[in-house]
């Protein structure tokens, strides 16, 4: 057989179940499962973290008495704070990502750069939080025992700064398991589309 | 007529495209019905910024390989291969064959065809299609010169996954 059959065959095929408007029709009621959606209901599920993060934080500083105290004053807020807008920028970004009349490489690309964005995002934020909750338990546990001291009058600052370095070494221990983790549930689907665009790109 | 009839008609009209895409993609039923529901709710979603610089069916095949392609997941369901195979095919000589068996050789194609990647997919179901390497080019957004050399690879590749 001929290679210019291949048209002949194309062409001859049987049309497919005819779909009437009744049949159309509901699946525009229904939700999209595409991967940018899915990042972005990942990134709705975070910024409710951050959000859940934040109230328990607050009951915990009003409970302990401990507003007073510089260092929490910044760092929670702070980091909230900062992940919250990085959140908000990349939900912003995927949004805006169309795919109207754009190539098929061009669809590639935003996807791609999105996906990366996002990944790089994931894991710096899972770890950093991690570490804010491990220093927010030790903290606690310890304030509980009574064996830090008052520390809206400062005299607890030295052990919190030891907390700080002990959740920060937390944090890097996580990363690598962190990286490892995230890459392995999105890094696949990534590379797969990096494939398809080296392979346009490819005479 | 509101805008949801307006858009209701255009895909009523051309879902073939549609359903060719799907096939293309997707050999079981469920995993086509999925991306079909997928094609359509991504239509549906950039038909008001449809501003008709290109024909209607351009902008449908452009969103629907973007979504079948890029955007729509099913893999770990999908048996489809990614990079071609060593296994062939046996295909019937069509020139001694009656109407019975054109229903065979399109499933033949089919399978044919997906053995090849996601993105030479697309270039050869526009070229059987009918579009010109000019407005496969446009849609894939590769050089002419690209699809042309693209071309004539997959050209070969089905000839050696199609036995004679």
């Amino acid at each position: 057989m001929e290679l210019k059959d291949l048209k002949n065959i194309w062409k001859n095929q049987k049309p497919a179940d005819v779909l009437d408007e009744n049949d159309i029709r509901p699946i525009l009621r229904k939700k999209t499962q595409n991967t940018l959606q899915k990042i972005q209901k990942i990134l709705q599920l975070e910024l409710g973290i951050l959000f859940v993060t934040a109230v328990a934080i607050a009951y915990v500083l009003v409970y302990t008495n401990s507003f007073d105290n510089l260092l929490l004053r910044i760092i929670f807020p702070g980091v909230l704070i900062f992940f919250f807008v990085l959140y908000v920028i990349t939900y912003r970004k995927i949004s805006k990502t169309k795919i109207t009349d754009i190539t098929i490489k061009e669809c590639l690309e935003s996807t791609i750069t999105q996906m990366e964005k996002f990944l790089k995002l994931y894991i710096f934020s899972t770890v950093i939080l991690a570490g804010l909750g491990f220093f927010l338990g030790i903290w606690v546990t310890q304030l509980m025992n009574n064996e830090l001291g008052d520390i809206s009058d400062g005299s607890g600052s030295d052990g919190l700064w030891g907390f700080l370095l002990l959740a920060f070494g937390f944090a890097l221990l996580l990363f690598p398991f962190v990286r490892w983790y995230i890459n392995k549930l999105y890094r696949k689907p990534l590379e797969l589309l990096k494939a398809y665009h080296n392979e346009l790109e490819n005479q | 007529m509101s805008r949801e009839d307006d858009f209701l008609k255009i895909i009523i009209n051309n879902q073939g495209i549609l359903h060719k895409v799907t096939k293309m993609y997707y050999s079981s039923p469920e995993e086509q019905n999925d991306l079909f529901q997928e094609i359509v709710l991504q239509l549906w979603h950039a038909y008001p910024s449809f501003r008709g610089d290109s024909k209607i069916t351009t902008w449908m095949y452009k969103v629907a390989l973007n979504t079948a392609i890029t955007l729509f997941r099913k893999d770990k369901k999908n048996k489809s291969h990614d990079s071609i195979t060593n296994n062939t095919i046996n295909f019937p000589d069509i020139s001694q064959q009656t109407q019975r068996d054109k229903f065979e050789d399109i499933s033949m194609l089919y399978k044919a065809i997906e053995k090849l990647s996601k993105t030479d997919r697309a270039i050869i179901l526009l070229y059987l299609e009918e579009y010109k390497n000019k407005e496969i080019a446009e849609i894939i957004g590769i050089s002419e010169g690209n699809i042309r050399v693209k071309l004539t690879r997959i050209r070969k590749k089905l000839k050696n996954l199609i036995e004679v």
